[in-house]
């Protein structure tokens, strides 16, 4: 394919935030060795991804033999070969026969576990015994990165760890997706050995005032759990808070009541699949979550695991696996996983699993938005595949592959209020992509992690050929 | 040894090496003999150019003979462990399998620990992939790369018909093909099919039907065919052909019932096979009455639903069924909606840099190619002509006529088994289809197509569970033939995998088999 020079007028000109990381030296050199008109066109750039096939995040027509022009940490131009001119010094990626599109979301992640079968076990030996907490959750981060997810919501981890490696990855100390912590669920009651990662609350003043320490730390958003079991006034004072302070609020609600709580407390996003053994959810959850703007975050791989593992216990041997983790902690997870139907992590879930396509698909007719997340983590349920196999899942279910898309690059950017920063790929916006062999809009499976061929976040080439990391200068 | 290490105990953990998993290579020199492992470069496995490092960077490195003479080894029995087998049977899958070879034959597989190893085995291991027969491609075309204009692509292989052959053969095994039928092609073909077989170049196991006999003849070069105006003439063609060596016969448009007859009752007295490419309900009635073979394309022509007469009758009488459907309902769709996979990296390494942009320049504007001029109504036909046969529970063979425009060597086999699922079958039937009723169908059963004691080591790994979703089949892992290793990221001659590997036996026991085969 050749790449020519502009010689027409590029398609839309540029407003852009982007610009104004132009130097003034920069823009001298364009100026003194340009001869033609490209206004419009960004004079700079670090980096050229040329000649993919692009699916910006917005569900328009894909673009073809695109060029995404990035420079720093932003997309600086968005064309397509013709229209483009690379601009000199520009790293060219060669996308030739591959899609472009922006960095996945993942919405619900916890990368303190690691896929263990059993809890206690688990945060005994890693927590209370070992302090490894922060190895693991490096690991996984790792992990979701490397799997062309360039952003998550941590939803679940004591609060130090969840803020230092938000913090770590923040300043390029290391390698992980751009993180959105809501450190430990606020909730009523807990059981033992989870203790350090929940915050217990009793009467709205304590729910009032634990809120308010969370978010004074740092966190992006809270995790209330048992909506039930909480008072009104309870859930009220963190709604409170936490719409004061604009963080937003990911809740667990199943029944019909604990969805009318959530919506009245102005929850941004519901967590799992609710309504219990109901093939489909009341009309009036659905109405609630629809009409009150509430994402629904379904996780279904939670169930997809144990019926994928049963046929293919092979899966908990992939290389994969044994090369991220540390032998000791891949052994044990192993060893856990031993009797999965004995896991109490996999009672009553089993038994639900074959609704989850139906609600899904009532949900998603009824004009609720979802997101992709996977609770990834969880027994079995592993961060580096995590992501698009829920959304294989949702095409399997018969959501449209673009839509599906979209809950995990546009919608939880627009969720969270970010969709000026992220979600697609668009000049101003922060340079989140991936390259990836094949057209996931036919087949979402090619997003598996060795088909992500380049992962870009923030500019940064984290994955691919040339990679050139340093991560102590960064 | 019953089950092998885990792969990352051999590898090496990479602990909190920041950045991928680049940094594993590099504790290759820990590697205990015996376990021979993948060392993966995950950003480039799937070949982004010539810069590839190889998948199979392990094997090779191992291949120094300062390896081999430190570990010991003799270098004749290959074993294949720890990943799930499907064995070509429509069976339940074994997990944690194990596959054991020796001089280009299995001679033990089923659950690992009920296989023992020998010592001085090399052991490759496959945790979490799959394991199941080499694919068996009942129709393809050497002669052609996928060009999009036939009459543009004619004058250039007209010098270069044995390098193209060659090119196509070495990606259709490195697709997991491992024995593959030709039904059209300059009678040179014979002699590549003879290298490939003898160990000189690596390709999937060759049976050519050489030109084809026909009556009609329209937009090829003479030497793809055998023009005939009587039945006479085409048994003399028929008889010339098996002369030239040819392993089966097959039959193309335009021919008699009587035509065909002719051909069958000749190329019968020598034991070979005739195809037929059918497509019109008279000429399938007409075939099956002369005695064909096997019915090549019926269905992914232009023609409405054939009757439930004829579909019946077919199945009825067990007449192999080769539909090759993807290339109509799958390859034209796919490449409007995404034109990308006409650069798929894997063609611009693998054909010479002036094929390539030829090739690519064939692209240009494909929709308007002439191949294309009736496909929208041939994808549609086709939809439900695959079902008919699918539903009637007809004996099926999985054939893509890869090399046909746009449809690359490099995929042609598992789009067509995705293809045949979306159609209806089960993944496992699809499965097996491709694998042990193929063989049946070419009258090798007794050596190809399924997993057991005593079979030529043919064994494609992929990554994936196929039952679940059948497209992992386009994720190889590597492929065995012969017992010799292959694999598309690393250089495939087979001596430089016999020697690494040393299970195979450089193609004599499938030659052996198809001496014999009945």
């Amino acid at each position: 394919m050749t790449r020519r020079a502009a010689g027409r007028k590029p398609r839309s000109p540029m407003s852009l935030p982007g610009l104004a990381v132009l130097t003034v030296a920069s823009a001298l050199t364009w100026a003194l060795g340009g001869s033609e008109s490209l206004h419009g066109q960004a004079r700079d750039a670090s980096l050229a991804i040329v000649g993919g096939y692009l699916i910006d995040g917005t569900e328009g027509v894909p673009i073809q033999n695109s060029v995404v022009l990035v420079d720093g940490d932003r997309v600086v131009h968005v064309g397509t070969v013709e229209d483009t001119r690379i601009p000199d010094g520009a790293r060219v990626i060669d996308a030739d026969g591959h899609t472009v599109m922006p960095g996945l979301h993942e919405a619900h992640a916890h990368l303190f576990i690691v896929g263990h079968g059993i809890y206690s076990d688990y945060f005994t030996r890693y927590h209370y015994e070992q302090d490894r907490m922060r190895e693991l959750m490096t690991i996984s981060a790792r992990q979701l990165l490397m799997a062309g997810v360039t952003s998550a919501r941590d939803v679940g981890a004591q609060l130090d760890d969840a803020l230092w490696i938000k913090e770590e990855i923040e300043e390029g100390r290391m390698v992980g997706p751009r993180l959105f912590v809501s450190g430990p669920f606020l909730q009523k009651t807990s059981g033992p050995t989870q203790e350090f990662f929940r915050v217990l609350v009793d009467g709205p003043d304590d729910a009032r005032r634990k809120a308010r320490e969370l978010i004074d730390a740092g966190v992006d958003l809270l995790k209330i759990i048992q909506l039930g079991a909480l008072s009104r006034e309870e859930r009220m004072a963190m709604a409170e808070v936490a719409r004061a302070a604009g963080v937003h609020i990911a809740v667990h609600a199943n029944t019909v009541e604990e969805i009318r709580a959530a919506a009245e407390m102005g929850v941004r996003t519901i967590e799992h699949v609710g309504a219990g053994a109901s093939p489909l959810y009341p009309e009036e959850s659905i109405r609630l979550m629809r009409d009150n703007g509430i994402f629904w975050v379904p996780t279904a791989m939670v169930s997809r695991v144990y019926n994928v593992t049963d046929d293919f216990p092979e899966r908990l041997d992939a290389p994969q696996l044994q090369e991220d983790l540390a032998p000791d902690v891949y052994e044990d997870v192993r060893e856990s996983l031993t009797f999965r139907s004995r896991l109490g992590y996999f009672t009553g879930k089993r038994e639900v699993s074959p609704h989850y396509g139906d609600k899904i698909r009532q949900a998603h007719k009824a004009g609720v938005r979802l997101l992709v997340g996977t609770d990834s983590g969880t027994p079995m349920n592993f961060h580096y595949e995590s992501t698009w196999k829920e959304m294989d899942l949702f095409v399997r279910y018969g959501l449209p592959p673009m839509r599906v898309i979209s809950m995990a690059t546009r919608y939880p950017a627009l969720a969270y209020g970010k969709l000026g920063e992220m979600g697609t790929i668009e000049p101003g916006k922060l340079a989140d992509i991936i390259v990836v062999d094949g057209n996931p809009l036919r087949r979402m499976s090619v997003l598996q992690q060795d088909n992500v061929i380049y992962v870009i976040k923030g500019g940064v080439q984290y994955k691919g050929p040339d990679t050139q990391l340093n991560l102590s200068d960064r | 040894m019953r089950i092998p290490p885990r792969l990352r105990s051999v590898v090496g953990w990479t602990g909190l090496t920041p950045i991928g998993r680049g940094a594993v290579g590099t504790k290759s020199s820990s590697l205990p003999l015996g376990s021979v492992v993948s060392l993966k470069e995950p950003s480039m496995r799937r070949g982004l150019g010539a810069g590839v490092l190889g998948l199979f960077f392990g094997l090779f490195a191992m291949n120094a003979p300062s390896a081999l003479a430190q570990g010991g080894q003799s270098a004749d029995r290959l074993a294949l462990v720890g990943g799930m087998l499907l064995d070509g049977y429509e069976a339940p899958a074994i997990h944690h399998a194990a596959i054991l070879i020796e001089n280009g034959r299995i001679v033990a597989a089923g659950p690992a620990d009920e296989v023992e190893i020998p010592e001085n085995t090399r052991v490759v291991d496959t945790s979490g992939k799959t394991m199941m027969p080499g694919l068996i491609d009942l129709h393809v075309h050497l002669m052609i790369l996928g060009h999009g204009e036939y009459a543009d692509w004619w004058p250039i292989l007209e010098n270069r018909k044995e390098e193209v052959m060659e090119i196509s053969a070495r990606q259709l095994l490195l697709a997991g093909v491992t024995t593959a039928v030709d039904l059209g092609a300059p009678i040179e073909i014979v002699r590549v099919r003879d290298r490939i077989n003898a160990g000189e170049i690596p390709g999937a196991r060759m049976l050519v039907s050489g030109p084809w006999v026909t009556r009609a003849g329209r937009g090829f070069p003479d030497h793809f065919q055998r023009r005939i105006s009587s039945p006479q003439e085409a048994a003399e063609q028929t008889r010339d052909l098996i002369d030239s060596g040819v392993d089966l016969i097959k039959t193309w448009a335009g021919m008699t019932e009587d035509d065909i007859r002719a051909v069958v009752e000749e190329a019968h007295k020598d034991g070979v096979p005739v195809h037929s490419h059918l497509y019109a309900p008279d000429d399938m009635w007409a075939a099956i009455r002369a005695g064909t073979d096997v019915i090549q394309h019926a269905g992914s022509g232009g023609n409405p639903p054939y009757s439930d007469e004829l579909i019946s009758e077919i199945s009825h009488r067990g007449i192999p069924v080769v539909q090759t459907i993807a290339h109509r309902i799958w390859v034209y769709p796919a490449t409007v909606e995404f034109p990308e996979r006409l650069q798929d990296p894997r063609l611009e390494v693998d054909f010479p840099p002036d094929i390539y942009e030829e090739v690519q320049r064939s692209f240009v504007g494909f929709h308007r190619n002439s191949y294309f001029r009736t496909t929208p109504r041939q994808i549609r036909n086709s939809e439900i002509a695959a079902r008919q046969f699918i539903d009637a529970h007809a004996r099926m063979g999985m054939g893509t006529d890869s090399g046909s425009p746009m449809n690359f060597h490099t995929e042609a086999a598992w789009r067509e088994i995705s293809a045949l699922v979306d159609s209806g079958m089960s993944p496992i039937e699809a499965i097996s289809a491709s694998t042990k009723t193929g063989a049946e169908i070419v009258g090798m059963g007794r050596d190809l197509g399924t997993i057991e004691p005593g079979k030529i080591a043919d064994v494609l790994v992929v990554n994936g569970n196929p039952l679940f979703d059948i497209n992992t089949l386009g994720y190889v892992e590597f492929v065995v033939k012969d017992g010799a290793i292959y694999s598309r990221d690393a250089p495939s001659s087979p001596s430089a995998t016999d020697a690494s590997l040393g299970a195979g036996t450089g193609g004599q026991a499938a030659r052996d088999a198809m001496e014999g085969r009945e």
